[in-house]
């Protein structure tokens, strides 16, 4: 046995047991999975919301489910995916519930009154460039923007991304095809405004 | 799921990839959750907790509250072979006829104790 198997089955098991302590109301357990797990769930919550307290709600609500819904949860299953799921859909809920335009508005006061014109050249630059690369990923619609999330922030294979989201494992590589397209177009078109003459393309 | 990889570690080899990846990774790879979260969910949970043992309180009040009155129910109806409506079939129906024949038959009342809170209606 590998000493990631051996990892994730210690990791499987201590879930597990926390679970079943969770279950008899044991608020120490849910205490020890939140610590475990509060980073995958507010990471993934914020990078789809962007939104800090939007994010810290999500957290929120998904640790009670936790605790709600103990009974019926698979100890037998590693946990994250479950976490990732209701994540995900806690997010979705969010995000349809507010405005685009409210981003939007957001990225532009960022714009505003960020600090970017005191910084060296370089450093400006490069601030600029991830500020354009994460509104395009702002800019992608939900569906499109949690597969680019889960698959180059969390690392989650298609097969995952297809559980956690509940669509066919096809509907998630064409998902995460187009919005590769959509974010290599801005690239390419920041590309053309800085140089027009320089076409670059990206692999 | 069997093939979990750690996102932050692993490096795509196309550029975009990359840039996405360090994009993401920089505005939200090592953020953490405020403390107080932590807090609010302790403090709802207790909460909740509080309110169902306070509810299971009310409710074993209720059962003993509702016994006592249908047992004093069941003696003060008058006639009990009429007909009523108006109550489902849990529920145990006291009949009170003010009048003992008196009065028509559709102006009986009918008080159902289903839950605790006393259902008037008129029968039919």
């Amino acid at each position: 046995m590998t000493t990631w198997n051996r990892e994730r089955l210690a990791s499987l098991e201590s879930d597990g047991w926390l679970i079943t302590r969770i279950r008899n109301g044991d608020l120490e357990a849910l205490g020890e999975l939140y610590e475990r797990h509060k980073m995958l769930v507010y990471r993934t919550a914020l990078a789809i919301t962007r939104d800090e307290r939007a994010a810290e709600d999500i957290l929120q609500d998904t640790f009670l489910r936790v605790y709600t819904y103990a009974d019926r949860i698979d100890v037998n299953v590693p946990l994250g995916p479950w976490l990732y799921r209701v994540t995900v859909n806690l997010a979705y809920s969010w995000t349809n519930r507010v405005k685009r335009w409210w981003h939007y508005l957001q990225d532009t006061l960022d714009r505003l009154v960020s600090p970017q014109q005191r910084l060296p050249e370089t450093m400006a630059e490069e601030q600029e460039w991830r500020q354009m690369l994460q509104q395009a990923i702002d800019g992608l619609s939900p569906s499109h923007r949690v597969v680019i999330i889960l698959y180059y922030l969390e690392g989650l294979s298609l097969k995952e991304i297809a559980y956690v989201t509940g669509v066919p494992e096809g509907t998630v590589k064409s998902r995460l095809h187009y919005a590769r397209q959509n974010l290599r177009e801005a690239v390419l078109e920041r590309e053309r405004r800085l140089v027009p003459e320089v076409a670059y393309d990206f692999t | 799921m069997t093939s979990r990889r750690d996102g932050l570690k692993r490096t795509h080899t196309d550029e975009l990839g990359s840039l996405i990846q360090d994009v993401l990774c920089h505005n939200v790879g090592q953020v953490q959750p405020p403390v107080y979260v932590w807090n609010q969910i302790e403090r709802k949970i207790k909460r909740r907790r509080r309110a169902v043992s306070s509810g299971a309180w009310r409710a074993m009040v209720v059962s003993v509250w509702t016994g006592v009155k249908g047992y004093v129910g069941w003696h003060i109806v008058v006639n009990r072979d009429r007909e009523y409506t108006g109550c489902g079939g849990a529920c145990r129906p006291m009949r009170i006829n003010l009048w003992d024949n008196h009065l028509p038959l559709s102006l009986i009342w009918i008080i159902e104790q289903q839950t605790p809170v006393l259902q008037l209606a008129w029968a039919t």
